[in-house]
């Protein structure tokens, strides 16, 4: 798969580039400020409209996110399609009573593809399981994260006796919890609003 | 739905032997929600698994990114939304000129109103009449609620027991608040006061000198009545008639009473 010239931005992301983050901040901070000013928002709103966008796509760096159009395309529907969930959002709970129609059909930030649809929607799955996972009781986010996970230099999976070991805990008490702690979180993610599977 | 958290997540991580494997892949494939399970597991694992990537470095991003936001999204506030914020500060200081203004009107209303209130109870209060009358209530009510069936024959100078039948004629005349006769009473019985000709068991005469002040009060003469309280404290007479003089001096001497008359 061809790259685009502007991957250049995404791994800006990943290698945390100042000068190419400024960049972004400098080419793009306009149009993100008129599109969130002009559809019922703020400076403030937009600011972190555009930082959430980042994030996101940092997160998709991460993952070997590869860049096929232009990064003012893909950012800025990026943007809008935060903006517009925001503004669901913030519907659902009668806090601001917004046009929707006003933003839906606003066009100058171009189509979002279903693609991005997809990718924003696990970011938002994955923001919700971060906050859930944090929410756990210590010792159930310690055995959680040293089961599940693989070994960072093997890239295999850890026995769980091992596991027992790293914790300085008995076998059956590591697997005993590990069953527990999974599906409290998987129960904490399942009943939250937001949740849309995983 | 039976949880199967530990068998699926030991078949993800391989720690199961071939025929175990085997045998759950095809459970899986006739199995919708052990499927479902086994998804979920491996969505945790991709998460558990980014976060753990991202978690450190998505800090430090975050910092870099809060700074460039401040720089560009500060800059951008110049234009409309500072001035928008001016448009603000000057609407907050419009409201609050006229906010002084509406305090000072309240204050000007509520002084104006409490000076009328004052004027009023002291034009009320301290004319002569209503002076007079808040001392003729405070009389002995025997005075004021006489009701007796007396015949009131034209008082007889001839007569010993004339002074008496002035005093009698006095308290009907005070009763009835004809301060008039009250004071021509008065002024007969303490003209003749001395004379041994008249009894005077039933004549008391600091009474009456009491009586003919408020009269004289009542009848607007305010000096006079002034200057018959001071003879009445030069005299022996009992403390409650001094009490009463001296009140009644301080009162006419008060700014109300010269105000309201």
């Amino acid at each position: 798969m061809k790259s685009h010239s502007d991957q250049k931005y995404i791994e800006a992301l990943k290698q945390q580039d100042a000068k190419l983050i400024e960049e972004i901040y400098a080419k793009y901070s306009g149009l993100i400020r008129n599109h969130v000013v002009n559809n019922s928002g703020t400076v403030s709103d937009a600011k972190d409209v555009f930082q959430e966008a980042l994030v996101a796509l940092y997160h998709k760096a991460e993952q070997g996110f590869v860049l096929e159009s232009s990064f003012k395309a893909y950012f800025t529907a990026m943007c809008r399609y935060i903006w517009l969930d925001r503004i669901r959002d913030k519907k659902r709970k009668k806090e601001k009573e917004v046009s929707f129609r006003e933003v839906t059909n606003s066009t100058d930030l171009g189509e979002v593809s279903e693609e991005l649809i997809s990718s924003m929607l696990k970011e938002q799955q994955f923001q919700l399981f971060r906050e859930k996972f944090a929410e756990l009781p210590p010792h159930c986010r310690e055995i959680i994260g040293v089961s599940l996970l693989t070994d960072q230099h093997t890239g295999k999976a850890i026995p769980l006796k091992e596991v027992a070991e790293q914790l300085g805990r008995e076998y059956g008490y590591v697997r005993k919890e590990k069953s527990l702690c999974i599906k409290k979180l998987i129960a904490a993610v399942r009943e939250d609003s937001r949740y849309k599977g995983f | 739905m039976k949880e199967r958290h530990d068998e699926l997540l030991d078949y993800l991580a391989g720690r199961m032997t071939i025929d175990q494997s085997k045998a759950i892949e095809s459970e899986l494939k006739s199995d919708p929600q052990l499927q479902q399970q086994l998804a979920e597991l491996k969505d945790l694992r991709r998460h558990l698994e980014l976060h753990r990537k991202t978690e450190k470095k998505e800090e430090v991003l975050r910092q870099q990114l809060d700074r460039f936001g401040d720089k560009y999204f500060a800059a951008e506030q110049s234009g409309a939304e500072q001035s928008a914020v001016q448009e603000t500060k000057v609407k907050r200081m419009h409201s609050s000129t006229s906010g002084t203004w509406k305090r000072i009107l309240m204050a000007a209303c509520l002084m104006l109103f409490a000076i009328c209130a004052t004027s009023w109870w002291a034009k009320n209060s301290y004319t002569n009449q209503n002076l007079a009358h808040s001392y003729w209530q405070d009389l002995d009510s025997s005075q004021r609620s006489y009701q007796g069936t007396y015949h009131f024959p034209q008082a007889n100078p001839n007569q010993k027991d004339y002074l008496e039948q002035l005093v009698v004629h006095t308290e009907k005349a005070f009763r009835e608040k004809d301060f008039e006769a009250a004071n021509q009473h008065i002024s007969a019985i303490l003209k003749r006061k001395d004379d041994p000709k008249y009894d005077k068991k039933t004549v008391n005469i600091e009474r009456l000198q009491w009586n003919q002040i408020v009269c004289l009060l009542a009848l607007g003469k305010t000096e006079q009545a002034r200057q018959a309280a001071r003879d009445l404290l030069k005299t022996n007479t009992s403390l409650k008639y001094k009490d009463l003089s001296k009140n009644l001096l301080k009162d006419t001497d008060s700014r109300f009473f010269q105000w309201a008359n």
